[in-house]
């Protein structure tokens, strides 16, 4: 085992299984523990739920890896990936991928049986932890504590980028010093972050909301019902309508008055008081319809 | 009322200081009385959860003296460990009304305790629309400050947490919040450590009374940080962040609950830091003016930041050694949304604690939520130091609110502010009565207007300097005025409906509407809880779920275990387990806590959603953090995926605890008809319509007490038998001597008026 822990690797403390040493790594006498995935990780495979699931389990093959450095200690860990062991899932009899399987050691004091104890892959919010405690409960004696991988070369991207930024800005700051400095372009993105907060984005990010619903007619619904749930397209629309009105009421405030053309301005003024009270009128009638008992309407779209 | 501002010309600049008394006295006015909607519909009580416990410490500290209350070991909540209530609590809202109440005391105005609770959160509204009012004024002029005060007044995103009733931290801390703000912006504006120290002063009145204090210790620093990115660093800037920063730590470290926290821990880091900043730029600006040499220069420059790296460093090498404490979860939780979820069920599980739809927003704020980015591009056009406080807030709060539904609270009145200035901007340009020559065909002005569109809203800088020119039509004065009038009628009437309608129930006690019109009360809560405390003895011990803990408390006076506080997640954990166990599981466990009574939230009959079996799941998920192999939520689930608890129930959920206690005798109720639970709107198995089904027999706890509307289900735990069987060998017992026709099973105890439930129509 100890060997093969170091002849086979795939990488530290994770054993790569193939159909030649499978069947030898989990016969009978097993003073061992051996915590098997079976996967299918190739692209062609089209096994989404594999490559989701194969980041937590490294980390749990890390982390006791890292604790127990030199020989396992008892407790090994193996991936056999389709690829490599087409006959043993033949064997296996196994159709779906990915399986998580645990063989608790067969000699010892509390030995274990033979065949392995099956962990139920499905989406619990902590995989590491659920896939910790499965083997705790499973392998006597055994206890993981999770030690995170720092990956320093995804460090060392960022921080080569920003000291190359700040570097270059000696030379570039005159170039978008003018950027840095335009009122207009903080305004802006102010405005922007604002109509995106106060018209439900973080919900949708939070809670992944579709963009439009299919209705029981088989159309698209864009708006959803209820008071408290939304679609993406419909935030959109009412970031767009707030950011009209918001618009016109500027213009109202700071534009017309500095027009110096009387009909200009009797026009200008004009259409922006419509546009204001046709687009407060959509929006009463959107609010309306997601709250069926709200009274208040203005006239265009006064149902 | 609230249009009376609306008719000061505000171009008079000056309003007169008796009209503009009178003004804020209305509004003051309309602000308490359009929170008075609960205790005019039902009576002068303290609402929902929180407010209970505050409400329990008030009297307390009336009761006892100051020091005593700092000291306060309450060991009748979470029973058997108890909690160190004074050292665990912001004491600034208990403090205020045991202020009020001695004061109104050696006035010779014996006040009842309650009444000062339950008023003090509208009389601090009246005060928050004043210094909204003082706030806006400094950033644009006195009828902005007026309309400003009028919105916060009635604005629902404010009333929402401050109604009469409403006796919680908010209350209060609304007012400290902004009154903060206000002096924070007097100081800076001034350079004057005398308002320096009372924004101190107040940011310590806040520490005490919320813990949403981090909001400002954050958002001060944030404001400086930019104003000398922005190369706006000034000697009024230091003097004012370096005495509000002093002695606002300082005296924040007073309360003994923050204790040393705000040098320990990485939400006050950034206030530190920038107070370190402003010490080392406000040195270098020093050493700047009287050096003469150039390399002098450089080397102030490469010492500032070479110390600016030091400390950083310094900060988080603390941090990874320990020494100061990484964000709390509940502070991290708002940047990383996700991670409360995983990491915190109990957080997650709060329904305050959601993030926003938008609905929501418009819902708080109506018409202001679009006036209010208008209102942010305004303070654009002048950008002052002020103004780049309020824009700052606004993109702070904002965000804060989109994550955390309760948090709207802290947007809603920069919202006003933002509104306001936007709206009385327009007024400013409508009301002008100053009408422009009419200067058509001037080669002039056709140069101007070509120039126009480039000088679009986008470049900010070129619109300001082209003079107003004023309006010519008064049928433009007609328009927009009228229309903007009409708006704000109607956000008057919003926010009147929306009080009248979502935010006044004290949610003690429910109203429903019977199908003739008039209004039921439904007092289920109360009935309950005086059951409790007149039927059960003085040291019972009561396990509900933790929702009701500081209710049991208040109402019924009887030990609990576990509250509304949250601290301790195991032992909210323990009840989960119990409530979701098998009984056998169960029966233990509430052995071992003592537990004399259980107390389960049941809407079932009358359809009252919020009732524990619809939060029974954050139960199985909180239990199942601590105990993964014993409890499983997906057990609770059908193979299908779905919550049910009809005949297609999972054994789990059927033999669990709270399945048993909500439905226990329910069937009987509807006679021969099919027994239907009105919030799930699913059918109960019940044995007259299906055979098969086996009425819920309860083993270990026997029911003691059930309200008039099945809201409240009380169980009174069995003692061990006196045989020593098990309690199922016992009942199995009892009932086999029943079939034998001698014994008479007793009634259970507490009437409840069968067959005559009302539906609850919400």
């Amino acid at each position: 085992m100890h060997k093969l822990l170091k002849s086979s690797s795939l990488r530290p403390g994770v054993i790569r299984l193939t159909d030649q040493n499978f069947d030898t790594v989990v016969s009978a006498p097993r003073d061992y523990g051996l915590v098997v995935l079976l996967t299918a990780e190739a692209p062609q495979m089209g096994c989404h739920l594999c490559r989701e699931f194969a980041p937590d389990y490294n980390l749990v093959a890390h982390s006791w890896h890292y604790e127990h450095p030199k020989d396992g200690d008892g407790l090994y860990f193996g991936v056999l990936d389709f690829k490599d062991g087409q006959k043993t899932f033949q064997k296996l009899q196994l159709k779906t991928a990915p399986n998580l399987w645990v063989y608790a050691p067969t000699l010892g004091d509390d030995a274990g049986p033979v065949k392995p104890f099956n962990y139920e892959i499905v989406g619990v919010p902590d995989v590491a932890g659920s896939v910790i405690r499965f083997i705790e409960s499973h392998v006597p004696g055994v206890q993981i504590t999770i030690h995170r991988q720092r990956d320093y070369s995804k460090l060392a991207v960022p921080v080569l980028l920003a000291l190359a930024g700040l570097g270059s800005i000696k030379f570039i700051y005159p170039f978008i010093r003018p950027v840095i400095e335009s009122r207009a372009i903080w305004a802006g993105l102010s405005l922007v972050l604002m109509l995106m907060f106060t018209s439900g984005h973080m919900f949708n990010n939070i809670r992944h909301t579709p963009y439009v619903a299919g209705d029981r007619n088989g159309g698209v619904q864009y708006i959803a019902p209820g008071f408290s749930s939304q679609y993406g397209f419909e935030t959109q629309a009412i970031a767009v309508l707030y950011a009209f009105l918001a618009f016109g009421a500027i213009s109202l405030a700071t534009k017309t008055p500095r027009i110096s053309n009387r009909t200009k301005q009797t026009m200008a003024i004009g259409t922006w008081s419509t546009m204001i009270l046709c687009l407060f009128s959509l929006l009463l009638f959107i609010f309306r319809l997601k709250n069926r008992g709200y009274p208040f309407s203005l006239p265009p779209m006064s149902k | 009322m609230i249009v009376l501002p609306l008719s000061i010309p505000p171009s008079a600049g000056q309003t007169l200081p008796l009209l503009r008394t009178v003004i804020l006295l209305t509004i003051a006015g309309a602000a308490i009385s359009s929170r008075l909607f609960s205790v005019a519909r039902f009576e002068s009580i303290i609402h929902e959860f929180d407010p209970w416990f505050n409400f329990r410490a008030t009297k307390y500290l009336v009761s006892h003296d100051f020091y005593s209350f700092l000291d306060w070991f309450d060991d009748r909540t979470w029973y058997p460990l108890g909690r160190v209530t004074g050292g665990t609590l912001y004491p600034g809202l208990m403090v205020t009304s045991a202020l009020i109440y001695h004061s109104l005391k050696a006035l010779t105005l014996p006040v009842d305790i309650r009444n000062v609770c339950v008023m003090l959160a509208p009389v601090f509204s009246g005060l928050t629309a004043y210094v909204t009012y003082l706030f806006t004024t400094e950033l644009k002029s006195d009828s902005a400050g007026l309309l400003a005060a009028a919105f916060i007044g009635i604005a629902p995103g404010y009333i929402s947490r401050s109604v009469a009733g409403s006796y919680d931290n908010e209350a209060i801390a609304i007012f400290l919040l902004m009154l903060t703000f206000y002096l924070w912006i007097k100081a800076l504006k001034l350079g004057s450590s005398f308002w320096g120290a009372l924004t101190a002063l107040f940011y310590f009145y806040m520490v005490a009374a919320w813990g949403g204090y981090v909001f400002i210790t954050n958002i001060i620093p944030l404001h400086a940080l930019v104003l000398i990115v922005m190369g706006r660093y000034s000697n009024r800037l230091y003097v004012a962040y370096s005495s509000w920063y002093s002695l606002g730590t300082l005296a924040s470290m007073q309360i003994p609950f923050v204790g040393f926290l705000p040098i320990r821990s990485s939400e006050h880091m950034g206030a530190l830091g920038v107070f370190g900043l402003l010490q080392l730029v406000g040195f270098s600006q020093y050493v700047r003016a009287r050096l003469p040499s150039r390399q002098f220069k450089v080397l102030v420059t490469v010492a500032t930041v070479g110390l600016l790296a030091l400390g950083a460093f310094a900060v988080v090498g603390l941090t990874f050694a320990g020494v100061i404490a990484p964000w709390t979860g509940r502070f991290y939780s708002l940047w990383d949304t996700g991670y409360a979820k995983i990491h915190i069920p109990i957080i997650a599980s709060v329904s305050e604690h959601q993030p926003t739809a938008w609905p929501s927003f418009f819902f708080d704020t109506h018409m202001l939520i679009w006036l209010f980015p208008a209102g942010v591009y305004l303070l654009f056009q002048q950008l002052r130091d002020e103004h780049v406080f309020v824009i700052i807030y606004a993109i702070l709060g904002s965000y804060f609110a989109g994550v955390m539904v309760r948090l709207m609270l802290t947007l809603t009145p920069v919202v006003c502010i933002c509104g306001a200035v936007a709206l009385s901007t327009i007024f400013d340009q409508y009301t002008n009565l100053a009408t422009p020559e009419s200067t058509r065909e001037d080669s002039q002005d056709v140069k101007d207007t070509k120039e126009e569109p480039s000088s679009s809203l986008l470049n900010i800088n070129a619109l300001t300097r082209t003079p107003v020119i004023g309006i010519f039509s008064p049928w433009s004065r007609v328009v927009v005025m009228g229309s903007f009038l009409v708006y704000l009628y109607m956000f008057v009437q919003h926010c009147t409906w929306v009080t009248s309608n979502a935010y006044s129930s004290p949610s003690v006690v429910l109203a429903s509407q019977l199908p003739d019109g008039s209004t039921h009360i439904i007092d289920d809560f109360r009935e309950a809880y005086y059951w409790l405390r007149k039927n059960t003895p003085e040291d019972a011990k009561i396990m509900s779920w933790w929702d009701y803990g500081y209710q049991i408390g208040g109402m019924a006076d009887r030990t609990t275990l576990v509250d509304n506080n949250t601290w301790n997640n195991t032992h909210i954990a323990t009840v989960g387990k119990a409530m979701s166990s098998r009984e056998e599981v169960s029966y233990p466990i509430l052995r071992k806590h003592d537990v004399d009574y259980i107390l389960v939230i049941f809407g079932g009959l009358i359809g009252y959603s919020g009732d524990d079996m619809n939060k029974f799941l954050w139960m199985v998920r909180i239990a199942e953090g601590i105990w993964p192999d014993e409890v499983q939520e997906r057990n609770f689930f059908t193979p299908r995926g779905e919550y049910r608890v009809d005949e297609q129930a999972t054994p789990t959920m059927r033999n669990s605890m709270m399945y048993k206690m909500s439905y226990y005798r329910f069937p009987d109720l509807f006679g021969r008809q099919e027994a239907r639970d009105r919030v799930r709107n699913q059918r109960i198995p019940s044995p007259v319509t299906d055979s098969s089904a086996a009425p819920i027999q309860l083993n270990t706890v026997q029911e003691a007490f059930t309200s008039e509307n099945w809201i409240v289900r009380i169980y009174k735990v069995k003692d061990l038998d006196i045989f020593g069987r098990d309690h199922a060998a016992a009942m199995a017992f009892e009932e086999g001597k029943k079939k034998g026709g001698r014994t008479i099973r007793a009634p259970p105890s507490g009437g409840h008026a069968k067959g005559k439930a009302r539906v609850l129509r919400v």
